[in-house]
């Protein structure tokens, strides 16, 4: 016996060729486990797809389920195939599927220990040679299962339909497409802030607003047109300065009006509420009107004080909806402020705050203290300044800056005061300070009306 | 030896044992697979217990195979009264021609290729330890002096499983000894269509010696140098275990009614004898195959049952198949 007459080529050609078929075979029992789960992820991908139409939810859900089970199944599958030491168990299957009788897995040990004399390399030569003598490809086939590729196929292609189809729709529902449809056909009934009035939906409105001007009992058909109940909703919960001031301009240009913006904000707002007063009308047309002209006018307060106070108006001017909303719910507390005050006997006490204490910003609303500021609240003297032109329109009882062109407070010069308790400020107690309670949506209109002067 | 040389060398073994299988078979009518194994036990060395009912064969089993391996052979008719000197031989005394005298060993039976202990459980436990010690040392002690057997050393002891009455069943430990135990069954019917034309006519069927001595113990190296891979052993080596009730590998038969399970010798004689029929079969190689083949005559009298078993009447057979078709071959 003598190492020396030993092949080390067959070791290595024993291990290449045992690695090349347990390859093989990973491949073949791999693509049967693919073909066996596709349809699987396919039928999935497609429920899923099915059910986001159904549910409405986002289009993507099937295309990512699609997306995700076929990369996992890829994954899968990429790291079944990569190539890995052949152990004896492998060995073993695929000597016995091969029908070798043992020998390849006893020679599978020989060429990975080192274990070198004649008979050995005898056996591995012989081993090397009935490897390679057999087609593996042929022994392993990949799977073919054409009913599963057929069926994955079909599902996919189902599965990526619906999800475009969706796509497509939730396109058509956004507001981007909406606006362009609606400015190529000219018919759109949505109001889209930013985006002109539609002329169809401005008619229609001008012609509500101007029936109700002329005291003509209301147009039923117009007032039941559900396009119209639409628009005045949307309307309603307009809140975007731009909008609302493109929706003056428009509605004011109309009658020829050539007055500058804020006017024509007022004179819509005074339209409007107007209109909702009509009896005739039907509720939700008059709440939808209602809140147009709330806020219209919380629009035209706020480009007022822009006027006056170069300050605050360029906060407003920022055109941040966010910033003009609490400015809003700051005049309806103030507002609503009043009206507690109004229901007390003869004196109201009016009590306005302003949030930091400085007549520049926007009023808070409480007593005093109830103000927002972490300092809790102004002094005596500070409110006393943020409340002068408030005291002084309320005393003089006149037409001040403050009020629309066209409208003038109830409160009447002898009773309006303004009364303030005598305390030390830095004994102010923050805890007996409350908000006023909140006045109910269905009494807003009547509370600021009351407050307003009619012409 | 070159690798080259390994061919030739498979071939010429192949070609020797199938001689001497075919020689055999043209006297021994049914019973290709107890002639290969014995064959087997003789070129591993190791020493067979023959099982079977009186007439089968067995006698002119071994008979047979003495003859067509040119050895020499010997035959101990097994009884109760025999003394272990009848089996080894001793010590006479002898007269020279010139006057006085000396003692001179006489060998007994034992001294042969091939001993045929017919009936061995006839015999006392102390006549049947005189075998069974020359079966394992392949020597015989007789006063101070050692004798060394002949090489190749073969004793094939028949059994009688019918008549228990006035017999000496062979101790476990004696049992071990055995290479294989095989049982001789009844011949198929057109066997004995054979046998009888073969025994009822004239005609006589002569053997030739096909194998000579030094052949045989050229076969044995061979059989030996024969790689194994370590998972083939291991499967080996667990059978092995898996016949004691303890063990991991245990079966439920075995945890129920065996006692004690096979020893080492069980799991060499597994190697050695799977080597042997890999080589018959052409192979440079080992494979579980061959290991199941042989596990059945290598562990089916190794393995001591309990009382409930004995009380069973479970052959160990049953137990061994379990064994093979629940240990794990990876």
């Amino acid at each position: 016996m003598s190492d020396t007459d030993t092949d080390p080529a067959s070791r290595q050609l024993l291990r290449s060729g045992l690695t090349a078929a347990s390859r093989q075979r990973r491949i073949s029992e791999t693509s049967r486990q693919f073909w066996r789960a596709a349809p699987i992820v396919a039928a999935f991908s497609l429920g899923v797809a099915a059910v986001s139409l159904w549910a409405g939810w986002a289009s993507i859900l099937g295309l990512a389920a699609l997306g995700m089970g076929f990369a996992g199944l890829t994954a899968y599958t990429l790291v079944r195939r990569r190539d890995r030491p052949v152990t004896d168990p492998v060995a073993a299957r695929i000597d016995g599927e091969a029908g070798l009788g043992g020998e390849l897995r006893s020679a599978a040990w020989f060429a990975t220990h080192d274990t070198r004399d004649a008979w050995t390399d005898f056996h591995l030569d012989r081993a090397a040679d009935r490897l390679n003598a057999v087609n593996w490809r042929e022994r392993y086939p990949a799977a073919r299962a054409p009913r599963a590729k057929l069926a994955t196929s079909i599902m996919v292609i189902a599965a990526l339909a619906l999800s475009m189809t969706w796509t497509d729709r939730g396109r058509l529902s956004s507001a981007e497409l909406a606006a362009r449809a609606a400015v190529d056909a000219g018919k759109n009934r949505h109001v889209v802030p930013g985006q002109p009035l539609p002329p169809e939906l401005q008619k229609q409105l001008a012609e509500l607003l101007a029936a109700a001007e002329s005291g003509i009992a209301t147009d039923a058909r117009l007032a039941a047109s559900a396009e119209l109940r639409e628009l005045l909703a949307q309307l309603g919960e307009l809140r975007d300065p731009a909008s609302l001031k493109e929706l003056a301009r428009l509605m004011e240009a109309n009658r020829d009006s050539s007055d500058q913006a804020l006017k024509e904000i007022m004179s819509l707002a005074e339209r409007t509420k107007r209109a909702a007063e009509q009896a005739a009308m039907p509720p939700e047309v008059r709440r939808a009107l209602d809140e147009l002209s709330k806020n219209l006018s919380e629009l035209a307060l706020a480009e007022r004080a822009l006027s006056t106070d170069p300050s605050a108006g360029a906060e407003a001017e920022s055109g941040e909806t966010a910033e003009a909303n609490a400015e809003t719910e700051a005049d309806s507390a103030s507002i609503q402020s009043a009206t507690d005050a109004d229901a007390g006997e003869g004196a109201g006490v009016m009590m306005v705050s302003d949030a930091d204490a400085r007549p520049g910003n926007s009023p808070g609303s409480g007593t005093g203290g109830g103000s927002s500021s972490e300092q809790g609240g102004g002094t005596m003297p500070d409110i006393e300044r943020a409340l002068r032109q408030e005291t002084v329109d309320a005393s003089t009882d006149g037409p001040g800056d403050n009020i629309l062109t066209e409208t003038r407070r109830k409160t009447e010069a002898g009773r309006a005061t303004v009364t303030y308790t005598q305390g030390e400020p830095g004994a102010f107690d923050r805890s007996r300070a409350a908000a006023p309670p909140p006045v109910p949506e269905g009494r807003r209109s009547a509370v600021q009306t009351y407050f307003i002067r009619k012409p | 030896m070159t690798s080259a040389a390994v061919g030739p060398s498979i071939d010429l073994f192949r070609d020797r044992f199938l001689r001497i299988t075919r020689e055999v078979g043209r006297r021994i009518v049914g019973h290709e697979e107890v002639v290969n194994l014995t064959v087997t036990s003789l070129l591993a060395g190791g020493h067979v217990l023959l099982e079977g009912i009186p007439g089968v064969g067995k006698t002119s089993l071994v008979h047979t195979l003495a003859d067509v391996l040119h050895l020499t052979f010997s035959r101990i008719q097994f009884t109760p009264d025999l003394m272990p000197a009848d089996i080894v031989g001793t010590n006479i005394v002898q007269e020279h021609s010139h006057g006085g005298t000396f003692f001179e060993f006489q060998p007994g039976p034992i001294f042969a290729n091939v001993v045929l202990a017919d009936e061995i459980n006839r015999a006392t436990p102390k006549t049947q330890s005189a075998l069974l010690e020359a079966m394992q040392d392949v020597s015989v002690s007789v006063g101070k002096t050692t004798y060394q057997l002949d090489q190749p050393f073969l004793v094939l002891a028949t059994q009688n499983p019918l008549e228990m009455e006035g017999t000496y069943p062979l101790p476990e430990a004696q049992l071990d000894r055995f290479f294989f135990k095989l049982k001789v069954t009844y011949p198929s019917e057109e066997s004995m269509h054979e046998i009888l034309d073969r025994t009822t006519t004239d005609s006589t069927t002569p053997v030739t010696r096909v194998v000579d001595k030094p052949e045989i113990l050229e076969m044995r190296q061979v059989a030996r140098s024969i790689p194994i891979a370590r998972p083939v052993q291991a499967y080996a080596i667990r059978l092995t275990l898996g016949s004691h009730p303890a063990s991991p590998y245990a079966t439920p038969l075995v945890k129920r009614y065996v006692r004690y399970g096979a020893s080492p010798r069980a799991a060499q004689a597994l190697v050695l004898a799977g080597k042997i029929q890999a080589l018959n079969r052409g192979q440079a190689f080992v494979s579980i195959d061959e290991i199941r083949r042989v596990a059945l005559p290598a562990l089916r009298h190794r393995l001591l049952l309990n009382f409930e078993g004995e009380a069973d009447e479970v052959s160990t057979d049953t137990i061994v198949d379990e064994l093979l078709a629940t240990v794990a071959t990876e």
